[in-house]
């Protein structure tokens, strides 16, 4: 078999999967915003509604509430909240004080997520607020 | 006794340190080289199990022990607590090296020669390496890499990978194999890109997390703060030992590949020396996955089975080379193909088991596994650039000498399906690591767009630094990139078994051809008018179903069409058979899933996809370690009651900050898995809230992999499985005979092909013509029988 061939064959094929990866990722990427931002953003306008956003914050000490399948709760970041409504599993490593990560698409508030990932930065290991705090 | 620990420990690094130069210094060496790595699996073992009795006696002078266990913890728990965090699994992962390195050692004892001396040298290397980041490391944490030092790493770094690729395609233009030089580009571009963002990303400043699991406490506490609820789970048990015994094994293939490429040996018996510790790793990192798999499934919030968190994908990535590397290796056993990229494939299977645990422990990337941020990153980052830059060099050292015989020579023939495995799998670990590290990648692109002033793209602009987190994609990325890739890789793993060596009669092709050109003219039209909505699950499972069909068609063949039995064939069939199975599994149970939300009050019922589910009640169930609240709920088909299924809530007293675990209650059978969650109690449980499931076809998952895991087996025990039991008694069949009629067996490798084909399409041989019998046995000259059937010519 020509080399030639398989090499400019191999060529075209490592040029559309590149782009086709940079493109898929473009589209299905969504920019991580702290409570803060999402504020920000949310009064001058610049999220659209249905915009899918992944908002992070920690949860506010105090402010679960359960109903039924549906739970309530607000995301706090720099003294700003939002707040958060959420049906379905409720995975186990939330919990209040932790930090979670919220996907849905905007829509004002309260933020709807359809996804909640609870984040713990050493989950598996013991908590301990000196870790955070001495972080620069 | 810890101090014991310790000290073994820093005995153990002394001798590495011996082992990695020793035999380098003079081969005479050697043998003080092989004592020394015995002394180190030893000394290793050792530690380990000091480690493992402190957890058992609960002997909280320890921090890792009073970190992970307490007194209430089962003794199975207390053992695995040894690799639960940080310190432990170092230990755990850097012993599994030292002792695999010892069987080498044993296996290589009285061999002395260069090859082995840079064979243990490397092998030490990674011991050392370990050992390094436990005992020595922490006392070095404040000397982390300074942002211009940084720069200028990465300049050098840049120049380096610039300066391969001119390399690889001046090598190439030098009449050496412009495929594989091709693929060296790829893996080249792959690592610079990969060196480029570890340096971006890697120097994070966090206080320092002890890597000594013998570091003391200072006092004793009176309890331990126990293993999270989370990790109490069989799960725990299997799950990470597989994991490390495959990320362990990779080792030692990369240190065969290594030796030959110090020492020139070229004809590819690294590959025939590591065979079976290829074939393991990959095994055992296969279970290990799927083992997580399982663990999540039944582990609610972590997102199902595969959630494509990053490190999830850390331990696919080695797993896809790894996939590769297996394929490729036998095509060079079988043909001398792949010379070149089989010790790329190698050096990145072994690194990607390093990046896995970087990114784990360094908290570049976000994810539900990760250990917390620590420095430890930095030494690990340091480890792959010398480990990937020191290999690649040596390999593009060697490109000359390993100027391949063969080339591809036809498209439809058995080599360039292999090459198209290759390459898709290749495809595949570019396009989760793209995912993965999207996070780095992104704020690049970002950086290198401005720096040209090319216009942002909007999902680009909008990126700000937001802790270590930026930006990632979503899972869908994965499914659509994913699906198809697989969908392809299917039909030529469905394909492949039909096409021959070399050449392949074209009309052998044109069953399958027609029937992925009839799945395609069959499914377009449906979907088109709304008949099925999935066309690209539906073309997965025609393409799996004849995958499937073909490779039980090739197990069937090989063990009972056939004089011989090639248990490499069988054992590999298998595995494709599994994979299909596995498959089926996969696409039905994501694409088919159906999930509700559901509040019930005591007695009340609620119907998903014919069954329905009553809701029956609470119970509380009271022991030491924690108090379960459990819902009952009765999982009805019509009138037949099929199962009562106990979901709970479990509340753990003695954890860190009331720790609940949900339970799920499953009712499965081969049709489909129905799953039940509790979500919420409330009024003492007369109303509770569910999250149901119903889950398509996703035991074929479990089912499939066990059948892998079968076929790995076979593979691992091939030379040890008898070789002709079943065609003794076929081979008097007087069907057997006629159907030879038509077909010959190959003299050389037993398998049947047309009478008048020039060529054994399985082998290559030349076709025996008249010196072989239908039996397959060779025909003395002259005789008028055959002498091992009896068959008259």
């Amino acid at each position: 078999m020509k080399n030639k061939k398989l090499l400019i064959a191999g060529i075209v094929l490592a040029i559309a999967v590149t782009g086709l990866i940079y493109n898929t990722a473009l589209k299905t990427s969504a920019a991580y915003l702290q409570v803060s931002t999402f504020k920000i953003k949310a009064q001058s306008g610049e999220l659209r509604k249905g915009q899918p956003v992944k908002l992070i914050g920690k949860v506010a000490k105090g402010s679960v509430e359960r109903k039924g399948s549906k739970i309530r709760f607000d995301v706090v970041e720099k003294n700003q909240k939002v707040a958060v409504v959420y049906e379905g599993l409720v995975p186990d490593a939330f919990a209040e004080g932790r930090e979670v990560i919220l996907d849905g698409a905007y829509s004002g508030e309260p933020f709807e997520a359809t996804h909640l990932i609870a984040k713990c930065p050493s989950k598996y290991k013991a908590e301990d607020d000196n870790n955070k705090s001495s972080k620069p | 006794m810890p101090l014991i620990g310790t000290l073994f420990l820093w005995i153990a690094l002394a001798l590495s340190t011996f082992a990695v130069f020793a035999p380098l210094i003079n081969k005479e060496y050697l043998k003080h080289a092989y004592n020394a790595v015995y002394g180190v699996a030893a000394l290793m073992t050792a530690s380990i199990s000091i480690l493992a009795f402190s957890m058992l006696t609960s002997d909280f002078r320890l921090t890792y022990v009073a970190e992970y266990s307490n007194k209430a913890l089962g003794w199975v728990y207390k053992l695995s607590a040894v690799y639960a965090g940080q310190a432990g699994s170092l230990l755990f992962w850097g012993w599994l090296i030292a002792v695999f390195a010892a069987i080498v050692v044993f296996v290589n004892r009285d061999k002395i020669s260069e090859y082995n001396s840079y064979l243990i040298s490397v092998l030490a290397s990674v011991i050392w390496f370990f050992l390094f980041l436990i005992t020595a490391a922490p006392f070095i944490y404040d000397i982390g890499i300074s942002s211009e030092m940084r720069m200028f790493l990465n300049f050098i770094l840049l120049a380096l990978a610039g300066a391969a690729i001119v390399w690889s395609v001046v090598s190439a233009k030098n009449k050496s194999e412009q495929g594989e030089s091709f693929a060296g580009i790829v893996y080249i571009g792959l690592a610079s890109v990969t060196m480029i963002l570890l340096f971006r990303m890697g120097v994070i400043n966090t206080m320092a997390v002890g890597t000594n699991p013998f570091e003391l406490l200072g006092t004793t506490l009176a309890d331990g703060q126990g293993l999270n609820p989370l990790l109490q789970n069989y799960g725990m048990i299997t799950h990470p030992p597989t994991l490390f015994l495959g990320f362990a094994g990779f080792t030692v293939p990369f240190a065969y590949a290594m030796a030959a490429l110090f020492t020139k040996e070229n004809d590819g018996s690294w590959l025939k020396q590591s065979r079976l510790w290829l074939i393991f790793s990959w095994l055992l990192l296969g279970i290990g996955i799927v083992l997580g798999a399982q663990w999540a499934y039944m582990e609610l919030g972590w997102g199902g089975y595969w959630a494509w968190d990053p490190v999830e994908n850390a331990s696919l990535m080695p797993w896809l080379v790894g996939t590769a590397l297996v394929h490729s290796a036998l095509a060079q056993r079988r043909k001398n193909l792949f010379k070149i990229w089989n010790v790329y494939l190698v050096t990145f299977t072994f690194i990607l088991c390093i990046f896995g645990t970087y990114l784990t422990r360094s908290g570049v990337v976000s994810s539900v596994h990760s250990f917390g941020e620590s420095p430890l990153g930095n030494f690990i980052l340091l480890y792959i650039v010398a480990a990937l830059g020191g290999s690649l060099v040596l390999i593009f050292s060697r490109l000359k000498e390993m100027k391949p015989e063969r080339q591809i020579e036809n498209y439809d023939s058995k080599e360039f399906m292999f090459l198209a495995t290759n390459v898709l799998l290749t495809i595949a670990t570019v396009i989760v690591f793209y995912g993965t590290d999207y996070p780095l990648i992104a704020k690049l692109l970002k950086d290198a767009l401005e720096f040209l002033r090319i216009p942002l793209p909007a999902a680009l602009a909008s990126i700000q630094q937001v802790g270590n987190e930026s930006v990632q994609v979503g899972v869908e990325f994965y499914e659509a990139l994913m699906g198809p890739l697989t969908l392809v890789l299917f039909a030529v793993m469905a394909a492949c078994p039909l096409i021959a060596w070399k050449k392949t009669n074209l009309n052998k092709l044109l069953v399958p051809f027609s029937y992925m050109g009839g799945i395609v003219v069959i499914i377009l039209p449906l979907w088109a008018f709304g008949v099925i909505d999935h066309p690209l699950a539906t073309a997965g499972f025609a393409v799996l179903a004849m995958m499937g069909t073909v490779s039980g068609y090739q197990i069937y063949k090989s063990v009972w069409k056939k004089s011989k039995i090639n248990w490499d064939r069988v054992g590999a069939y298998i595995i494709h058979l599994g994979i299909a199975l596995t498959f089926i599994g996969i696409i039905a149970s994501s694409v088919f899933e159906v999930s509700k939300n559901v509040t019930l009050s005591a007695g009340e019922t609620f119907q998903m996809r014919g069954y329905t589910f009553k809701y029956e009640g609470p119970e509380t169930d009271t022991n030491d370690l924690r108090q379960s609240n459990r819902a009952i709920v009765t999982l009805w088909k019509g009138d037949t009651q099929l199962s009562a299924l106990t979901t709970s809530l479990d509340t753990f007293f003695s954890s860190r900050q009331d720790q609940t675990v949900t339970e799920p209650g499953l009712y499965y059978n081969l049709k489909e898995d129905v799953y039940v969650a509790v979500t919420n109690l409330e009024d003492g449980g007369q109303t509770a809230s569910f999250k149901m499931f119903h889950n398509p076809l996703v035991i074929w998952f479990w089912i499939g992999s066990i059948i892998i895991t079968l076929g790995g087996l076979v593979l691992l025990g091939a030379d040890y499985l008898p070789r002709s039991a079943i065609a003794k008694t076929t081979r008097k069949l007087p069907l057997e005979a006629n159907a030879a009629q038509a077909q010959i067996s190959c003299g050389k490798c037993g398998s049947l092909y047309n009478k008048d084909d020039k060529f054994c399409k399985q082998c290559g041989a030349k076709a025996g013509g008249n010196n072989v019998c239908s039996c397959g046995a060779q025909k003395k000259k002259d005789a008028k029988f055959c002498v091992s059937c009896g068959r008259r010519y």
